[in-house]
């Protein structure tokens, strides 16, 4: 009954500015969108830093309950930066976030409901562990149900009086006095060893009654005493019509169940705490400071800060990271484990892919602020979308190999051929299409050319209504001319400029012809056709896997820094000014030489979907084989190569071998009898083989 | 046999060492009699006023040099000339009595109450600087610096025409209100703010702690010597300080004055050489409040001090 928080708004009502002013005030600013499925939900988020810095690119992503995401990526990527904007630790410059279908973007990071482990830990040096466990209890208010104190304690101390543990609360007392307790703490003593309310024993400390002989003699004054405050207090509350059940829980006049914001007890803390302690074995910890811990330690300190508030979403910034080797794979167990008991939603970042491997159910693969994948681990692994995910998954990474793709036939530099699976050919030509098909839109969508044809007739019509002679006929039919070439724009926005046309028509045709309304009606014409669309750096990314499309960029970004360093101190001034004030604006920016990229990139596809074209082959080591103890289907012909270095892992054998001016990398198993500087023979099976275009970075698969 | 060889090993150095001369440590005791000379040129004007105050004016007429022992005995007469204003029989020309505990009182008025309140202003406007993000920060802070570089006798005008224009004439508020204004204090506090990780406030934060309280729970245990090291100086500045006070209250009634400005007078108006002791003796009671938060703080501010890294 602790946590029960106000209702929360529906988005889709209707209501008066005034009035949503003060439901969002009373409602503490929680929005609902009951069309959310998802229990988090990233729609489009982007991240621009106040110096023009994009750190995450429409980043896109649902998450189910009680589902473990791991964000992994290599340093600077934005993994981190999107874990901060879901804290609501960083602002989030456009896009949407729904927590448990509440939009978060506005909200405090301590209305979200949500507790973080922080990569350095964040303990506070100056408390106790038991302090910094409980840190997050103490400063919170909790909802509960309004209880009448008075009445709850008097209750409390007529009971006590009543039963026959007077004697063990003698006892109590004694046994707090010679613990040499001072006087603030042995009511809280005698409370726990009691299992009492503190107010009992607050109450004979005050009267000085200690011995259960003394209390028995004034038994009966005691508790008449008590009747009648309670009486009192009855009257207090028959006034001001509230009522109590037999808990003392109140309720007002419509029997309506009151509440308050309160901080919780004690005991109530107290309980909580050891419970967390308990699941991480704290219990010996618990009075020492931070700094007198391990790492270890430390670590699960942090992690039991989050966990004694039941939130509903954990998130974790690469909190093993400053543990030795093996304390993170203890670690990592361990925190798989609490998932599994607690079962609240994760989000964690790690730059480790074997950290993402082994703890998550879902992974998102990130480079340059863009998702470049997502999926279950075993499935990225087997299927990775493109080059950078191919690479960054798996340790050892997979070898890649430049080669020549002639249909279904492989052909690499030193003359060694395979020959792919049958149907690769008519996969690699879907590819291809979809591929043109992808840049041909994008092309369609930045020709202005209809709109340049339509753009002179609307400014004669305008020329007409400005002139004094009317000719109202002439003008209709200017303007069904140029609805006719904006029917043939293809647009997303032709729809709302057909409608602007239709409401210029009927303007026109009015019988009351009026000049001004006529003008207004023009000009909103105009403004669409006006409009000039342009491809931004995000359609091309799109296109592209980002990271390729950034490398072919970042020479640019080179230039255009070197230009502003050089820049008079105060234009400089007024651009970072610009730059935090208009976030969005940034975004928007397109590439330069935009159309003529993707025109040449058109090009180059559809040269690749004829002829014979440039290939990267990608080969896990662990699918490399020595020839003479592999045998299955799908086997590929021998390849010769020289080894150069031999690692021997102990549970496998690693092999560095020179193989087309490469550094082929080979996991074989540990009872090969292989040396170094000897020539040997490799195979692998083909159908393990990914194939991945040059222009893309893509896997040439028919996934889409 | 190793064992054996081990013996032997540990057992050389110690023969040497028995065997070596003793060397006059020549550079020790160069540097210790500088030392003995500079700690009796420091102390001298301590000593010089501590016994002078409990001199009789009779002996600082007719027995100058004897300055320790006096001439006839130690006696609190200089105190209670100022304190009481009982002045001996034989002083005639000179009876002033002065209001010294109402100096002291404003003059612990305007340190303690001015520290106290500065140190509210300086450590909230560090923590927001450092920790609240908000418009136009750099600039607001770039700007507060560039305040200091201005001298404080050059404001002080400005600033005696400005308490004036509010109405603070005649008001011992006026003592302490131009001093809330200084950016060297929050600089320092600011610095050492910047020390705490940010993790510990964003923990904090998400925890459900609201500004006020991560300053009270989280940065203030952690930035006390900072506050503890700038109190410190705040008290000795306000009870240091003659030219502001002098500048308010220099021509005015003298209740509003404090113990320096006091002080100055007392020192003009005791230039005969039988009152010389009250002079002293006034110096006296300047400065043994300092004296008494000197003891008391040491070891905090000698703490501080390292760990602020600050020289002044």
């Amino acid at each position: 009954m602790e946590n029960e928080n106000k209702e929360v708004l529906d988005g889709k009502m209707l209501v008066t500015k005034k009035e949503a002013k003060k439901l969002l005030k009373e409602h503490e600013y929680k929005i609902a969108n009951n069309d959310i499925d998802a229990f988090v939900s990233l729609q489009g988020i982007n991240k621009i830093y106040p110096n023009g810095v994009q750190a995450v690119y429409d980043f896109n992503l649902d998450i189910q309950k009680h589902d473990f995401i791991v964000l992994v990526g290599p340093s600077g990527c934005g993994k981190s930066t999107t874990l901060r904007m879901v804290a609501g630790l960083e602002d989030i410059s456009s896009g949407y976030l729904y927590i448990d279908k509440i939009l978060s973007n506005y909200l405090e990071p301590k209305n979200r409901d949500i507790s973080m482990v922080f990569q350095s830990y964040a303990l506070y040096p100056q408390m106790t562990v038991y302090d910094n466990i409980a840190f997050p209890l103490k400063v919170r208010k909790y909802t509960k149900r309004k209880v009448d104190y008075k009445l709850l304690n008097n209750n409390a101390v007529i009971d006590i009086l009543n039963s026959d543990r007077l004697k063990d609360l003698e006892e109590a007392f004694i046994e707090a006095k010679n613990k040499e307790k001072n006087k603030g703490t042995v009511y809280a003593y005698v409370a726990t060893k009691m299992k009492i309310l503190e107010a009992v024993p607050k109450f004979f400390l005050k009267k000085h009654l200690l011995k259960a002989e003394e209390i028995l003699n004034s038994k009966e004054a005691l508790i008449n005493e008590l009747n009648e405050s309670n009486k009192k207090e009855e009257e207090i509350l028959a006034n001001k019509n509230l009522k109590h059940n037999d808990k003392f829980e109140l309720f007002n006049e419509k029997d309506e169940p009151l509440f308050e914001k309160v901080k919780l007890t004690k005991e109530e803390i107290k309980n909580k705490v050891f419970h967390a302690a308990d699941i991480l074995d704290l219990g010996p910890y618990l009075d020492r400071r931070p700094k007198e811990l391990s790492g270890g330690q430390m670590q699960r300190v942090a992690l039991g800060r989050a966990i004694v508030r039941n939130a509903k979403l954990f998130l974790m910034d690469e909190p093993l990271s400053n543990l030795d080797a093996k304390l993170r794979v203890q670690m990592r167990s361990e925190i798989v484990r609490l998932h599994e008991r607690i079962g609240a939603t994760t989000i964690y970042v790690t730059h480790d892919q074997t950290e993402a491997m082994t703890m998550a159910t879902k992974i998102v693969v990130m480079s340059k602020g863009w998702v470049q994948q997502v999926g279950i681990p075993q499935d990225v692994y087997d299927h990775p979308k493109n080059l950078f995910v191919a690479t960054f998954i798996g340790s050892p990474a997979m070898n890649i190999i430049d080669a020549e793709l002639h249909k279904n036939v492989l052909r690499f530099k030193n003359g060694y051929e395979v020959k792919l699976a049958d149907d690769f050919d008519e996969i690699r030509t879907k590819f291809y299409e979809r591929k043109i098909h992808e840049c041909e839109r994008l092309l369609k969508g930045i020709d202005h050319t209809l709109e340049d044809e339509a753009l002179p007739i609307l400014n004669e019509v305008i020329e007409l209504n400005n002139s004094e002679n009317k000719d109202v006929q002439e003008m209709l039919n200017k303007l069904t001319k140029v609805k006719e070439i904006a029917l043939n724009i293809h647009k997303e926005k032709t729809e709302n400029m057909l409608k602007a046309i239709d409401q210029a028509i009927n303007i026109v045709s009015d019988t009351n012809y009026n000049k001004e309304n006529v003008t207004k009606a023009l000009e909103i014409v105009m403004k669409f056709l006006e409009f000039r669309e342009q491809i931004k750096a995000s359609d091309i990314a799109r296109l592209h896997s980002a990271q390729i499309y950034n490398k072919a960029n970042d020479k640019k970004e080179v230039l255009s820094y070197a230009k502003r360093k050089h820049e008079f101190f105060w234009n400089k001034m007024i651009n970072k000014y610009k730059a935090k004030h208009n976030p969005i604006k940034v975004m928007n920016e397109y590439v330069a030489g935009a159309e003529d990229y993707i025109k040449d990139l058109l090009n180059k596809f559809k040269e690749s979907l004829i002829n014979t074209h440039q290939v990267k082959v990608g080969i896990r080591p662990e699918n490399i084989h020595l020839d003479s103890e592999y045998n299955k289907p799908n086997k590929a012909l021998p390849l010769k190569v020289n080894v150069d270095v031999i690692e021997r892992m102990g549970s496998e054998i690693l092999l560095h071998c020179d193989w087309n001016d490469l550094d082929l990398v080979a996991k074989i198993e540990s009872s090969s009898n292989v040396n170094a500087h000897e020539t040997i023979y490799l195979t692998f099976n083909i159908e393990r083989l990914h194939i991945f275009d040059v222009l893309s970075g893509e896997t040439i698969s028919n996934k889409i | 046999m190793e064992s054996a060889q081990l013996v032997v090993n540990f057992a050389l150095p110690e023969k040497e060492k028995t065997r070596k001369k003793f060397k006059f440590p020549v550079f020790k005791t160069i540097s210790f009699i500088f030392l003995l000379i500079f700690c009796i040129l420091w102390i001298s004007p301590f000593f010089i006023m501590f016994f002078g105050s409990l001199r009789g004016h009779y002996d600082a007429q007719y027995f100058p040099s004897e300055l320790f022992p006096p001439h006839s005995g130690l006696t609190l007469e200089n105190f209670k000339m100022l304190l009481l204003g009982e002045y001996p029989d034989d002083i005639v020309h000179n009876t002033t009595t002065y209001p010294i505990w109402n100096w002291f009182i404003n003059s612990c008025f305007s340190a303690i109450g001015g520290t106290l309140l500065y140190l509210i202003i300086a450590s909230f406007t560090a923590y927001t600087f450092v920790f609240v993000d908000f418009k136009f920060r750099k600039y607001i802070f770039a700007f507060l610096i560039a305040t200091l570089v201005i001298p404080g006798t050059a404001t002080s005008v400005g600033n005696q025409s400005f308490v004036y224009s509010i109405g603070l004439n005649n008001s011992i508020l006026a003592l302490i209100i131009p001093g809330l204004g200084g950016v060297y204090g929050m600089y320092l506090i600011k610095t050492f703010f910047e020390s705490i990780p940010k993790d510990l406030v964003e923990s904090a934060k998400m925890d459900g702690c609201s500004n006020i309280s991560i300053f009270a729970k989280i940065v203030f245990p952690l930035g006390k010597t900072a506050i503890y090291v700038q109190g410190l100086f705040g008290f000795m500045g306000g009870w240091n300080d003659l030219v502001w006070p002098q500048m308010l209250f220099g021509a005015k009634d003298n209740h509003l004055w404090t113990l320096q400005v006091g002080m100055a007078y007392i020192i003009n108006n005791s230039k005969t050489a039988d009152l010389i002791g009250t002079a002293l003796a006034s110096g006296v009671i300047c400065f043994l409040p300092v004296l008494v938060v000197y003891l008391i703080a040491q070891n905090k501010i000698i703490e501080g001090m390292a760990t602020a890294g600050i020289k002044r």
